[in-house]
């Protein structure tokens, strides 16, 4: 990430923490579409995924005043919320993945190719254990570091790495015995 | 083993970034490791990519603008029908629950400030920094400063005006709109400045005139400078240091107005 951005980052967020609306309106600009890819990797309808992520968002700036006594990185902070709303949304009694008619017929329109390439790594994913899940999505669709990975997952970053390389031989393995990808089947 | 990991971890993000920014192909990128490193990469190499190449599906178009809209109305709606989300978390704490007290007991001061030295009146028509009507009240007050033909209604005016920033400094944080916080202390430090400075005009004209006024002020500024103690140990950190300002102002214009009794 250039500097010019970080810095930019730090002063938003400071508008932001003093009750500045825009501010923080311009880091959702910023992070959503990570966010988003990251919520979309373990759910089935881009509906979720959007309405988790605007969420995410929200509880975000609920907890704008706890955010330095933390000590973590704001794109770390961010997923961490991101991924106990996930686990939350789980728990929830709503099945994941269930679309109401009107999302159904939006749905259709979304595009063909993107829906098949999102069931290709659905039908991967939900193979793997939930923390395999969790490391790959952050590290290689919302493109976290090592380390923002541990943080958002509570680990060492050592301990990401050995996951991440664990993870990576488990979907390798998928793909070659042809179960990575429903057309190979 | 913990630097050729984390090594590894390097060389598998700058050949990811090389290849799934169409400047190599797998074979490519991985000559440039030794064959055992090479061997290694390769899986999760291909992996990472079969991955990325996949996962990288946004929102639909027009979701960004219509949720960033809804968002920032979301946080406004929060922040007017309950107490504010900066001040909220912090009330929880027991050392923050007192801050609030003390909140509590600035606004009950504040408006007893205004009792005394102006009007009940002024303080109900309060209007705040970021208000629609806040610009009317501040042109308010300039055609009353052209309309003071003498040194004296200077002081007076330019005090009571710098009350009533006070009092908008004190909402302001109680309310959450803490944003508009440095501005209003910057005008109350000119204010009560201008306060002095008039004072000390008046001194030279007429000394028994401005003796018997300064009693006056040095009571206003000794309130005010309980006023901003309070709000120093309330507000949250970021906060302090527009408050730390004001009240060295304070002190400084209270040490001038002494000088005046004195005179």
């Amino acid at each position: 990430m250039p500097d010019r951005q970080v810095v930019e980052d730090i002063q938003l967020l400071k508008e932001a923490q003093c009750g500045n609306a825009e501010a923080f309106g311009e880091l959702y600009e910023r992070y959503a579409p990570t966010i988003y890819r990251f919520l979309y990797a373990h759910l089935d309808n881009p509906f979720d995924a959007e309405d988790l992520t605007e969420e995410a968002f929200f509880r975000a700036w609920r907890a704008l005043p706890r955010y330095q006594d933390q000590g973590v990185p704001f794109r770390a902070f961010l997923f961490r919320i991101a991924h106990n709303l996930m686990v939350d949304f789980y728990r929830s009694d709503r099945r994941p993945g269930e679309l109401d008619p009107e999302q159904r017929d939006e749905s259709i329109g979304t595009g063909l190719s993107a829906n098949l390439e999102h069931q290709e790594l659905r039908h991967s994913m939900t193979q793997l254990r939930k923390d395999y899940q969790i490391v790959l999505s952050a590290r290689f669709l919302s493109d976290l570091s090592t380390e923002e990975t541990a943080k958002v997952m509570g680990r060492s970053a050592g301990a990401v790495r050995v996951l991440q390389h664990r993870a990576l031989g488990a979907l390798r393995k998928l793909m070659e015995n042809g179960k990575g990808c429903p057309d190979e089947e | 083993m913990r630097n050729k990991s984390v090594e590894l971890d390097r060389a598998l993000a700058a050949c990811l970034e090389d290849v799934s920014g169409g400047r190599e192909t797998v074979d490519s990128v991985l000559k440039r490791y030794p064959e055992d490193v090479a061997k290694r990469l390769r899986p999760a190499l291909e992996a990472s990519l079969w991955l990325h190449q996949r996962g990288q599906a946004g929102p639909r178009p027009g979701f960004m603008a219509a949720s960033r809209k809804r968002l920032i109305s979301r946080i406004r709606q929060e922040s007017e029908s309950r107490s504010p989300a900066l001040l909220r978390p912090a009330l929880a704490k027991p050392w923050h629950r007192r801050a609030g007290v003390q909140l509590a007991l600035v606004l009950l001061l504040v408006v007893a400030l205004l009792a005394n030295t102006n009007s009940i009146a002024a303080a109900s028509q309060i209007s705040f920094p970021g208000d629609a009507f806040y610009p009317v009240k501040i042109a308010r007050e300039e055609i009353r400063l052209a309309f003071s033909f003498t040194t004296a209604g200077d002081a007076q005016l330019y005090t009571s005006f710098s009350q009533r920033r006070l009092a908008e400094m004190a909402a302001l944080i109680l309310d959450g709109r803490v944003e508009y916080l440095p501005q209003t202390e910057a005008t109350f430090e000119r204010q009560v400045d201008l306060a002095v400075d008039a004072m000390e005009r008046l001194a030279a004209s007429n000394p028994s005139r401005a003796a018997s006024l300064a009693v006056q002020l040095d009571i206003s500024v000794f309130d005010q400078v309980q006023v901003l103690s309070l709000l120093a140990s309330a507000v949250p950190e970021q906060q302090r240091a527009a408050i730390d300002r004001a009240m060295a102002v304070s002190k400084d214009g209270k040490i001038r107005i002494e000088k005046l009794i004195n005179y």
